[in-house]
């Protein structure tokens, strides 16, 4: 149904196995903080809720279109390399790299607003794990907006070629990473409701 | 050719020999594989320093002796790297090197604290004791960044090897750079003396130690196997069909 | 990409987007909190799968990064869901 627009179904991995496999250790590194967390809230289901209810949810929400706008437009770039559409890939690649700055912004603000409220990951174990696992995802997504700023450059510098592409489709796994990550760490820290 | 890899392969055994040395004697013997949990009372800890002291004076002792044997595998590291996948830039072996050599900093310093903690432990406060046990542990966690660095930096470059099959594996060279990734985890242990993130926990112990252990002992034998490779290759034996390699103009190097 | 035709990437975008607004409308409304929330973690196990199915192109079935990324949503969610549900307070 949603084939790429070359037509023929591609049965190759996007980007580098290497790349995949740090993919996948990331991947099982954060179901294990998800399980700590999960389980953590077990004994403190009360303390949790009402901790929870200090966060605010238009954030967590604003920062989930963000990411998914940004891995978008990430994706579209993958599909104009494909096309060799140079213009069309580093307008693309920078306009992912605009957006997903804002949840830079944006996180720096919702930080700021707890600290200076007196929260911090000292606070209690829901603030230990809110600061520990946004903080971790934050340090992911910094490194995401790296390997995506060397890939912009490389799109209005470099031959837009096959090895081109593997590093595009590679940074892209990893910046659709951060986002999937996100996408369950949102509900999971903000929407959570004890009833 | 092949002299000068010769002493290599010795070297390259330095870093399972490390690795047990620092288990038997640094974990186990010296009481820091489990560590003793950091929400334990300074009573706690005096009483272990005073029950144990002989085990970690020979634990410490043993594990200072060897640590430098850290250093020795890192070398044998950076010579592959320079004669298999260096062309005429040698910084990512220069910083393998000394990522491996600084990385036995934190381990003589921080074990030479735990041996301090069990020299006089009858004449010492509780607390001094504590403080002899938590010091040695935050420096050897906090200083991951030392190790972060060899990780990246031969990861990086086994990454441009282009033989047909690489002399280190690319997903033991992706492996490398998250461990050394997910060391940044160790920034949290100083805030926490309990849960996942204090120097016990699942994550701040368990996982990162283990996840290191493991890539010393895979890198190991990858080391090994190339120094193989790169004696036959000096001898003119071409197992690869694509060897010599020759260097795209542009390639994905320059990042 | 033409101007009529929208991007299949861009469908998958929007049905992210959808499924985002969805999932917080629930999370915000009134009554049936542990069904709500249940739903609102299965919305996100569904979004997890599209991102690695179209973004992440392992719609194509390249193995075995394909069966590990399915497993890995299934367990997650499964597990997320599972203590949300058993927690009582």
């Amino acid at each position: 149904m949603l084939d790429s627009a070359g037509g023929a179904a591609r049965r190759r991995l996007a980007g580098d196995e290497g790349v995949w496999f740090f993919i996948t250790a990331d991947l099982m590194m954060f179901a294990v903080f998800f399980a700590v967390f999960m389980t953590a809230r077990l004994d403190e289901v009360a303390l949790f809720e009402q901790s929870r209810q200090r966060l605010n949810p238009a954030i967590g929400l604003l920062n989930t279109a963000i990411l998914l706008s940004s891995s978008w437009l990430v994706a579209l770039a993958v599909h104009a390399a494909r096309a060799g559409r140079r213009e069309a890939v580093s307008r693309l690649l920078g306009l992912g790299i605009l957006v997903g700055s804002g949840f830079a912004v944006s996180k720096a603000c919702e930080y700021t607003a707890k600290i200076s409220a007196g929260v911090t990951l000292l606070t209690n174990h829901f603030f230990m794990y809110y600061f520990a696992l946004t903080g971790l995802h934050f340090v992911h997504f910094l490194a995401g907006m790296a390997v995506l700023g060397v890939c912009w450059r490389k799109s209005r510098h470099e031959a837009i070629d096959g090895r081109f592409l593997v590093w595009l489709e590679s940074a892209g796994c990893y910046w659709h990473m951060v986002d999937l990550l996100w996408i369950f760490l949102f509900p999971m820290l903000y929407l959570l409701r004890a009833a | 050719m092949t002299e000068r890899l010769k002493y290599l392969r010795l070297c390259a055994w330095s870093g399972p020999a490390f690795l047990a040395i620092f288990i038997v004697f640094w974990g186990i013997l010296g009481h820091n594989i489990p560590p003793l949990p950091a929400d334990l009372p300074a009573q706690a800890i005096a009483d272990h320093y005073r029950l144990n002291a002989n085990e970690v004076r020979l634990g410490m002792g043993m594990s200072m002796s060897f640590a430098v044997l850290y250093m020795i595998w890192g070398l044998a590291i950076a010579k592959v790297m320079q004669y298999g996948v260096e062309k005429d830039n040698d910084v990512l072996s220069t910083i393998e090197l000394w990522g491996a050599g600084l990385t036995v900093v934190p381990l003589l310093v921080s074990s030479s604290f735990w041996l301090a903690g069990a020299y006089r432990p009858e004449g010492l406060d509780d607390s001094v004791l504590q403080l002899f046990y938590d010091l040695p542990w935050l420096l050897i966690d906090v200083a991951y960044m030392v190790t972060s660095v060899q990780m990246f930096a031969l990861g990086v470059a086994f990454l441009k090897d282009e033989r047909a099959v690489p002399l280190v594996p690319k997903w033991l060279c992706w492996y490398g750079i998250w461990v050394g990734f997910m060391f940044v985890a160790e920034v949290l242990m100083p805030f926490f003396t309990s849960g996942p993130f204090a120097r016990h926990g699942v994550l701040n112990f368990w996982i990162e130690f283990f996840i290191w252990f493991f890539w010393i002992v895979a890198l190991s034998g990858y080391v090994l196997i190339a120094i193989g490779r790169l004696e036959a290759e000096a001898r003119g034996i071409v197992v690869d069909a694509r060897a010599p390699r020759l260097a795209p103009a542009g390639s994905v190097a320059n990042a | 990409m033409s101007a009529t035709r929208l991007h299949p990437m861009t469908l998958v975008w929007l049905a992210l987007l959808g499924a985002t607004a969805l999932s917080f409308a629930l999370a915000e409304s009134a009554g049936a909190v542990r069904i709500a929330s249940a739903l609102v973690m299965l919305i996100a196990g569904f979004k997890v799968r599209l991102v690695f199915l179209y973004f992440m192109e392992l719609g194509g079935g390249a193995m075995p990064w394909r069966a590990i990324a399915e497993l890995w949503v299934a367990g997650v969610t499964t597990l997320i869901v599972v203590c949300y549900l058993m927690a009582t307070g």
